[in-house]
């Protein structure tokens, strides 16, 4: 009984997130693979992954940021590489938030740039924090079986 | 080979990779992003590829070069941050060898043409697909219809591989001076020899078209 209702939890808390988009279609793939496939925790493995590199990107970025002179192509290739991932998990929120941060390292906008890193990271920990519920949930559906 | 994988009265589906000649297709995987790089493993995995997941495009040429007949194709993402050689100078050295597909995030058409002319067999975009995975065993068998065409061996009599100090070591068959002797067959391989890389390219994108014409939906 509290599985079930675990479950339900779940699934009420994931198709929120869907809801207010913090996931897109790529986060279904990545669910149907785990379900049709023999790897469990394949999901919960994927996106660990990408909250450790998106972690350290985004101090990366700030670092950067903070230098004297801003090195606005290293600045590029960094939020290249965090849509790519938040791309390759679904987070959709994140993503986004890397697409509105191209304007202004574009146009080597340093104060656009802090900014944008400044959303980027809010939308980073929103989704973080919403992984991580649906983590807790998992594992207390594991332990209930 | 592909018809073998769609026989009908099979109990169970034939995945393409496993009707595959020589048995399941090897694939070597490259990318910096852990979460993709595992992601990318699991589909290919799913769908019966053998992986090899490496962590760099440096990673990935020490594998090629330790085991030169141990893949069959190369996927590779374009843009790195860590030391050491790129995308794009990794597919110079694998093109040669191998069917490669580059992947990226979202990136110019520019850069697109730049992989395709350099000698990529596709440009993917992420997030990669399952279906886009699934099917790349496709590229492999385009390659060795366009190889066994051109009459040369998939797996090189005229190839040149690159060591990673950039010194050329020549596989059996051609010199270079381009002078045949008086047998055919090295003639034959020094005409191969003078196709300039867009010709070979056009005729692989020809082949690859070819196939995907005659696939089922």
């Amino acid at each position: 009984m509290a599985a079930v209702a675990l479950k339900n939890q779940l699934n009420a808390h994931i198709a929120s997130m869907f809801a207010a988009g913090f996931l897109d279609k790529q986060f279904q793939e990545l669910q149907i693979l785990q379900d049709d496939g023999s790897s469990p925790g394949f999901v919960s493995e994927v996106v660990g992954l990408f909250i450790d590199d998106a972690e350290k990107i985004t101090g990366l970025i700030a670092g950067l940021l903070d230098q004297p002179v801003v090195d606005f192509d290293k600045v590029d290739a960094l939020v290249h590489q965090l849509k790519g991932s938040s791309a390759s998990v679904g987070a959709q929120r994140v993503k986004l938030s890397c697409e509105q941060f191209h304007s202004y390292y574009e146009a080597k906008n340093r104060d656009g740039c802090v900014m944008a890193l400044a959303l980027l990271r809010n939308e980073f920990y929103d989704s973080r924090s919403k992984f991580q519920t649906m983590f807790q949930l998992e594992q207390q559906i594991e332990a209930c079986s | 080979m592909e018809n073998a994988a769609f026989a009908s009265g099979a109990g169970m589906a034939v995945f393409p990779v496993q009707a595959y000649p020589g048995g399941t297709m090897r694939v070597l995987a490259v990318e910096e992003d852990p979460a993709c790089l595992t992601a990318l493993t699991e589909m290919l995995q799913r769908h019966g590829y053998q992986v090899t997941a490496k962590a760099s495009p440096e990673e990935g040429l020490r594998a090629l070069q330790e085991n030169l007949e141990g893949f069959d194709l190369v996927m590779t993402v374009v843009r790195t941050q860590g030391p050491g050689i790129d995308g794009f100078e990794f597919l110079k050295h694998a093109a040669q060898r191998y069917p490669v597909i580059l992947f990226s995030g979202v990136e110019p058409a520019e850069t697109k043409m730049r992989g395709m002319l350099e000698g990529a067999c596709a440009f993917l975009t992420k997030p990669l697909r399952d279906k886009e995975v699934r099917d790349v065993w496709q590229h492999v068998v385009a390659r060795r219809r366009l190889n066994a065409a051109s009459g040369a061996d998939a797996r090189g009599s005229n190839v040149v591989v690159v060591r990673q100090d950039e010194t050329v070591a020549k596989k059996r068959g051609l010199d270079d001076s381009g002078e045949g002797g008086s047998d055919g067959r090295t003639a034959k391989k020094n005409r191969l020899n003078s196709w300039s890389e867009a010709e070979l390219h056009a005729a692989f994108v020809k082949a690859v078209e070819q196939l995907r014409g005659t696939e089922g939906n």
